[in-house]
């Protein structure tokens, strides 16, 4: 029984190492020393090189480890066929705090006292209360959960967004394509926790923008292609928006060039909401495999059909 | 007998509405205009009042502060009539502003926020490691009303949380030194450390350069206590050799802060305008006139500062 390794192979040796602890039955193999194909039951490989999966007979589960499944070539992976995402608590804790970071420095003015700064201008803007400072969260899978709860503890109103209606107590849920723009409506900062997918493409453009109270923020930690750049930066440009933090991209690394870069509004960070911590994913997978071995299902099991 | 309102910072009609809104009897007069007889006042609350004034008030029952400090009374009031009590100002709102102020600053250094701000100024994509929360030493000076919420919420999110106080203190998952021979040895674990201290003449001047210096090299520093806590041109000495990397202060030796000040050109320094915390009229009166119905009761009020320790 084998698990096979694809991937950065500077970590290969850590995964290793961890594995040899946790299953110490099962062997650990680095493609492309894949050895007898029908010795491998699991595959971790954040995105498989095509063809590969097809020749392992014996394989029963790929394990993807990201967050998001929109990278995956789901025709190159066998139908029927289980798809589990390796995501760590540590990962859910990190995303989740990133969001409630930027939310802060954009609720208590942060921002503008940066700008204040440069012009040496000592000037006490009003008292920001959680209470009148709604929150909007799109999406309410495991990330958008957490991190409306913890925002609701500070004292903030938050309203959610699904694709499917949600029931969560304290917070008003919105769901499907209709239920968008009403999201959008009553947020001053919105936080985008969303899958990607052909429906979550593009869903913060120029109408989901303009239906926001005027002055609001926008902090984007889920897929840079549900943003449309221009209208972000149109929206900043007229005042629409007063800020936005950015942790995703459409092109990444985001070329020198592209205006994001220079924009006073934006923050930037490099796709580090949260960064890998390897024992912790090793210990999912552990579990996760002991799971399937006995005909229960894994944690994160990935929806094909829906792609999340 | 009247609460005499002393103030040239805040609103009195504010206080007036709130306090009375929850004591309808209470005769709530402004300084100077209503104060009619002076031995009527049984009650002052004041912010900066002119040293020695609060003494033409011989029935003095308590001296109010407008703020959760007290040392514009204790160390810049001059005079106070022996004997009354000093009451600090601190409510729910107050406390959990302050929380949100110290837990921001705690996460932006933790995550580099400052660095990608350098980075994203040049145009640089390059990915910063930072080590789990439990890794982060936090080092807060003070564990009084508000040192200890942001202790419970900085536990809360998984750091490594460590408090220095004058006395024992036991909250948990905060490792606690007190007494000044411990302070070294507390300090050399505070990878951020936040200043949460009451203005006293054994607080004043604290963060100097040996105290800095007594920091890990990289460390960042938050104050949003009483400018005076630091020296200006110690911290920024340590700012420029990198003994320490960032500084978010919201208090200053002198506020406003003189426009001329290098802690505005200074880039490693995070300027807030003494807005850490705010009070408001509506959250403190509650608080307020229960404690003057204590006082009214024969009670002991909540939120007394002890005068020998000055706070």
């Amino acid at each position: 029984m084998a698990i096979l390794f694809g991937g950065v192979p500077a970590v290969a040796e850590q995964w290793r190492k961890l594995m040899a602890e946790m299953l110490p039955a099962m062997e650990f193999r680095v493609w492309p020393e894949i050895g007898d194909p029908n010795d491998i039951e699991f595959v971790l490989w954040r995105h498989p090189k095509r063809g590969v999966l097809a020749t392992l007979p014996n394989l029963k589960a790929l394990f993807t480890m990201a967050a998001g499944v929109d990278h995956l070539d789901y025709d190159d992976i066998p139908a029927g066929f289980p798809i589990v995402r390796v995501v760590d608590p540590g990962m859910q804790e990190n995303i989740s705090t990133y969001a409630i970071t930027w939310t802060l420095y954009f609720h208590r003015h942060f921002h503008a006292y940066e700008e204040q700064k440069t012009r040496h201008e000592w000037k006490v803007l009003p008292t920001a209360i959680p209470e009148k400072t709604p929150i909007g969260i799109l999406g309410l899978g495991t990330l958008g959960t957490i991190t409306a709860r913890r925002l609701t503890a500070m004292g903030f109103p938050v309203a959610g967004w699904s694709r499917t209606a949600k029931t969560l107590d304290g917070i008003e849920c919105f769901h499907g394509p209709d239920g968008v723009l009403p999201l959008m409506a009553r947020s001053k900062i919105v936080i985008v926790l969303l899958p990607m997918t052909a429906e979550t493409k593009g869903v913060i453009n120029a109408a989901s923008l303009a239906a926001m109270p005027e002055g609001g923020f926008l902090i984007n930690v889920a897929r840079g292609a549900m943003v449309v750049d221009d209208d972000l930066l149109a929206a900043l440009d007229k005042g629409q928006l007063a800020g936005a933090a950015l942790d995703v991209f459409n092109e990444e690394p985001l070329p020198s060039d592209h205006p994001f870069w220079a924009h006073p509004k934006i923050r930037m960070t490099p796709h580090n909401a949260s960064g890998p911590n390897v024992p912790a994913r090793a210990r999912q997978l552990a579990d996760d495999i002991l799971r399937i071995q006995r005909g229960k299902t894994p944690s994160q099991p990935v929806n094909r059909d829906a792609r999340y | 007998m009247a609460l005499l309102f002393m103030s040239t910072f805040d609103k009195s009609e504010d206080w007036r509405r709130a306090l009375t809104d929850a004591l309808p009897a209470l005769d709530f007069r402004k300084f100077p205009e209503d104060t009619g007889d002076p031995a009527e006042v049984e009650f002052v609350l004041v912010w900066r009042p002119k040293p020695g004034s609060l003494l033409a008030y011989p029935n003095l029952k308590t001296i109010f502060s407008l703020g959760a400090g007290v040392d514009h009374l204790l160390l810049g009031g001059g005079e106070l009539p022996k004997d009354v009590p000093i009451v600090r100002l601190i409510d729910a709102a107050l406390t959990s502003d302050m929380t949100q102020y110290v837990v921001h600053w705690a996460l932006h250094f933790h995550r580099s926020f400052q660095m990608y701000r350098v980075a994203q100024a040049e145009a640089r994509w390059t990915r910063l490691p930072y080590p789990a929360a439990g890794e982060r030493r936090i080092g807060i000076l003070g564990l009084g009303v508000l040192g200890s919420d942001a202790a419970r919420a900085l536990v809360a999110m998984g750091f490594d949380v460590a408090s220095w106080s004058r006395s024992p203190k036991a909250i948990d998952g905060v490792t606690s030194f007190h007494g000044r021979d411990t302070l070294t040895k507390f300090l050399a674990r505070s990878d951020i450390l936040i200043c949460l201290l009451p203005l006293t003449p054994d607080t004043q001047g604290l963060l100097d350069s040996e105290r800095l210096a007594a920091l890990p090299r990289g460390a960042f520093v938050i104050n949003p206590a009483r400018g005076a806590h630091v020296v200006d041109a110690d911290l920024l000495a340590a700012l420029d050799s990198g003994q320490i990397d960032g500084a978010a202060l919201d208090v200053f030796a002198r506020e406003p802060l003189a426009s001329e000040h290098p802690f505005w050109r200074h880039p490693k320094v995070i300027v807030t305008p003494h807005i850490a915390s705010h009070t408001t009229p509506r959250s403190a009166a509650a608080q307020l006139a229960a404690n003057i119905q204590r006082i009214r009761r024969g009670e002991q009020p909540e939120n007394q500062v002890d005068r020998a320790r000055m706070y």
